[in-house]
Order: structure tokens, then C-alpha cells, then sequence
């Protein structure tokens, strides 16, 4: 089964000073080269950029900026490979920062359509 | 570029559609991921309901999505474009988002 992880930037990671975020960003990156290579990372997926940087179509408008306000915003998004949802869970806690508070991680169940 | 598509709707919307609008949507989804297939780049996926997601803060896993909202991301699709206002036209056209049952959110992904 595949697992989406909708990982969401907190406050409290922009509150790191540049040796404590290059630090945090080789655990990261430590931590995509351990799961690709055990694989049980199906995709690695993408670091979005900024919400600054965001348009919203709603309707027939285009808007600059995120769909929705909120504190904790999507960053970026992997996919994990795992038997059960408690599996990805599992390897999620691992996800440096999110024991810290610095990440936030939402685990989803990827829906397979059939082939188009 | 490539930049991230994200899907949002609200759950409830699709539960209250019948089986044959529901092929009806589908039909028109798939209409859209042919035509614009050239411009589509893989590691896209449809979420499954927020009912099933699990949240992870702080270290600890609770039920539920990371934020309660009306309206959820139920998909991500990564498009190859020239500029944002190029995946912005493309995503206009996703089936439901004139009508309003949908909406998008088009953001530019960081190349590592």
C-alpha cells in the first residue's frame, strides 16, 4: 500500500538559527537516503515553495496566495511504501523535526484507480 | 518548472452524488489527464478520505487530519510548465473548478 506524507512547516521552524536549519536540513536529507535505499520510500516526492509564492483557482478567479490560512502550512510531500497505515506512521515519527515540533505530518492512504 | 497542483473539495460533495454522476465526474477526470498528459509529470496521487488520515505532532499520532477544514486537498498532480500562469490556466480547467465544486492551488516545487 502507498501512503501519502503531507508535510506541513510549523512556526517553530522559522525560529531556528542558520546552523541549527542546515543541521535539521542534513538530518533530512539523511533521513530520504536511509528510506529510499531500505525501500520504503515509493517516491520522494517534492518540497513545495513557498505559500507566498501560491495562486488559488476557485471558480472562474485566480488568486494569489494558499487556499487557506492557517498556521501549519503543506511544505512538501513523499510517498511511503508500507503494509499498513500503522507502519507508515511508524516510519513518519521517524521524519526528522517531527518529534521536535518543527514538522508537522499528515499520513494518508493513496487511492489506486485503475489503469486509465 | 514543475509545479504541484493541489486538488480541494469538500468531502461531503462527492458522497452526496449519485453512482452515475459519480462515472460521469470520473469520465470527465479522465478526459482532463488525457488531454494534458504531455504536461503532467509523475508522483501524483488521490488521497484517500481525511477520515483515514493520521497526524503525527509533537511526536504524538492522533486521528484526523492536520487541520479541521470545510474544504480538504483530496489530490496532488505535478505539472511541467513555463510559468505558474501556464499551470494556472491548466488548472482552471480541472472538472468542477468553473462549476465551483472544486478548487486548486498551483505552487512552484524546489528542485534539490
Amino acid at each position: 500500500m502507498k501512503y501519502v506524507l503531507l508535510i506541513m512547516n510549523t512556526p517553530l521552524a522559522g525560529t531556528l538559527s542558520p546552523d541549527e536549519f542546515s543541521a535539521w536540513n542534513g538530518e533530512i536529507f539523511a533521513w530520504y537516503d536511509k528510506y529510499t535505499s531500505n525501500g520504503k520510500l515509493a517516491d520522494s516526492g517534492h518540497q513545495l515553495d513557498d505559500v507566498s509564492t501560491a495562486k488559488t483557482i476557485r471558480g472562474t478567479t485566480v488568486t494569489d496566495g494558499p487556499f487557506i490560512e492557517a498556521k501549519e502550512v503543506v511544505g512538501g510531500y513523499s510517498v511511503l511504501e508500507a503494509d499498513t497505515i500503522e507502519e507508515a506512521v511508524e516510519i513518519a515519527k521517524t521524519w526528522p523535526g517531527v518529534d521536535r515540533g518543527l514538522i508537522t505530518l499528515e499520513v494518508r492512504p493513496v487511492v489506486e484507480q485503475p489503469a486509465m | 518548472m514543475r509545479y504541484a497542483m493541489l486538488i480541494i473539495g469538500e468531502e461531503d460533495d462527492w458522497s452526496a452524488l449519485s453512482p452515475a454522476e459519480v462515472d460521469a465526474e470520473m469520465a470527465r477526470i479522465y478526459a482532463w489527464l488525457e488531454k494534458w498528459s504531455a504536461k503532467i509529470d509523475e508522483g501524483g496521487a488521490e488521497l484517500d478520505s481525511v477520515k483515514t488520515a493520521k497526524t503525527i505532532r509533537n511526536g504524538i499520532v492522533t486521528d484526523g487530519p492536520y487541520i479541521e477544514a470545510k474544504e480538504v486537498v483530496g489530490g496532488i498532480i505535478f505539472l511541467h510548465t513555463d510559468t505558474i500562469d501556464e499551470a494556472a490556466a491548466i488548472a482552471a480547467e480541472w472538472p468542477g473548478v468553473e462549476s465551483g465544486r472544486a478548487m486548486v492551488e498551483i505552487r512552484p516545487t524546489i528542485l534539490r
